[in-house]
């Protein structure tokens, strides 16, 4: 029958296709695994010429609670899914916060990436002084600078649980005249750079400069990938 | 803006601004400003670089201004792993010689705002001197884009 013709045909074609997509299919996954190998030895090294101290164990966050400026829930799973860095201070600070926050608006720019792109990061300023800084003071304050920026506070005992792990330090000094509203709070300056697995990954040490951080991080992103 | 309005704030910074020398107390401060701040922060700070041209030291004992409750002049500095900030009680201006208030370092703590303040805004502050002489200074209030810190400044 003639119209067995193109049948065998096709049998004979499907039998040369399969091993050939077999084989690109092999060769894929060769090539994407030995990415993830790649990928992974990176993962305990550190990428060369920094100005950011990298950390080669990245230290997985866990266990705090506390509050965004929408009053919702900010805990280790918040950090996870995008690289983050976290800054502490408060709002009532005159020197030391705005300037660093505004060194960040100024490497927000220079991103590569916008809102909603793989590798977009997103700026966390914790408030160490929850008795003024409310979650709306912090809203305000913190998108001053940058709509995309978010302010978090939350108990003094949950802000410590995320310090304490990564070495942050503050302290209040003591309230002086009238007012009891009135009092400087300490803290320290560097930057903290967590991963999109909610790994502390590196610290920047002041003074901050918004081309050296933007450099510095495109290296690290593109060292252990998003 | 109205063109007059906007002739009228150019004339203000032009005259009350630029640089404010007192020659009978002999402190000139020059680059008086203020980085404009959220407005919902209540403190702000000031900045500037204040010469001493005469021959005997000058110390600054208070501050004050009309659009704060209060003034302070602060020091910023690295200690125990925090930036600390410590309250100058007084501030002394050696003979022939300047200090420079800017970010991260000493500053003017402008503490619990009054009043709206906006970018193009001139604060007024009050200076009083040991000398029993009081100095009127401008901040004139500016966004920074490329914050101080950033740049390295070549001293001739």
């Amino acid at each position: 029958m003639p119209s067995e013709k193109p049948s065998k045909k096709k049998n004979f074609s499907q039998n040369v296709i399969l091993p050939v997509s077999l084989g690109i299919l092999s060769l894929v996954a060769g090539l994407w695994l030995s990415q993830q190998i790649l990928i992974n030895n990176n993962d305990a090294q550190v990428p060369k010429n920094l100005d950011a101290t990298v950390l080669p164990n990245a230290r997985l966050l866990v266990e705090f609670n506390l509050l965004d400026q929408n009053q919702k829930t900010f805990s280790p799973a918040q950090l996870k899914g995008q690289w983050s860095f976290l800054f502490f201070g408060f709002t009532n600070c005159p020197d030391v916060c705005p300037t660093t926050l505004k060194v960040m608006q100024s490497m927000w720019k220079t991103l590569p990436t916008k809102i909603g792109d793989k590798g977009h990061p997103k700026l966390y300023f914790v408030s160490v002084d929850p008795q003024r800084d409310k979650p709306e003071i912090l809203k305000n304050y913190v998108q001053y600078f940058n709509p995309e920026f978010n302010g978090i506070t939350g108990k003094l005992n949950e802000i410590d649980k995320l310090t304490n792990q990564i070495g942050i330090l503050y302290g209040f000094d003591e309230k002086d005249g009238d007012n009891d509203k009135e009092y400087i709070v300490n803290h320290s300056s560097q930057l903290i750079l967590v991963d999109p697995k909610g790994r502390m990954r590196a610290v920047i040490s002041p003074p901050h400069d918004a081309k050296t951080i933007a450099s510095n991080f495109q290296t690290i992103r593109t060292f252990y990938g998003d | 803006m109205s063109l007059i309005k906007l002739l009228n704030r150019l004339l203000f910074v032009f005259l009350f601004s630029t640089c404010t020398v007192h020659a009978a107390e002999s402190l000139k401060v020059i680059n008086a400003w203020s980085p404009e701040a959220p407005p919902v922060a209540k403190v702000m700070a000031g900045y500037m670089t204040i010469d001493n041209l005469s021959n005997k030291d000058i110390k600054i004992l208070s501050a004050k201004s009309n659009s704060f409750k209060r003034v302070e002049i602060h020091l910023t500095e690295m200690k125990d792993g925090m930036m600390r900030m410590t309250k100058q009680e007084n501030l002394t201006i050696k003979a022939n010689s300047h200090i420079e208030l800017k970010q991260g370092g000493l500053h003017m703590m402008l503490m619990d705002k009054l009043e709206p303040i906006k970018s193009g805004s001139i604060i007024p502050v009050t200076l009083t001197l040991d000398n029993g002489k009081t100095i009127n200074i401008n901040l004139v209030v500016k966004v920074n884009n490329e914050p101080e810190v950033m740049h390295h400044h070549h001293h001739h």
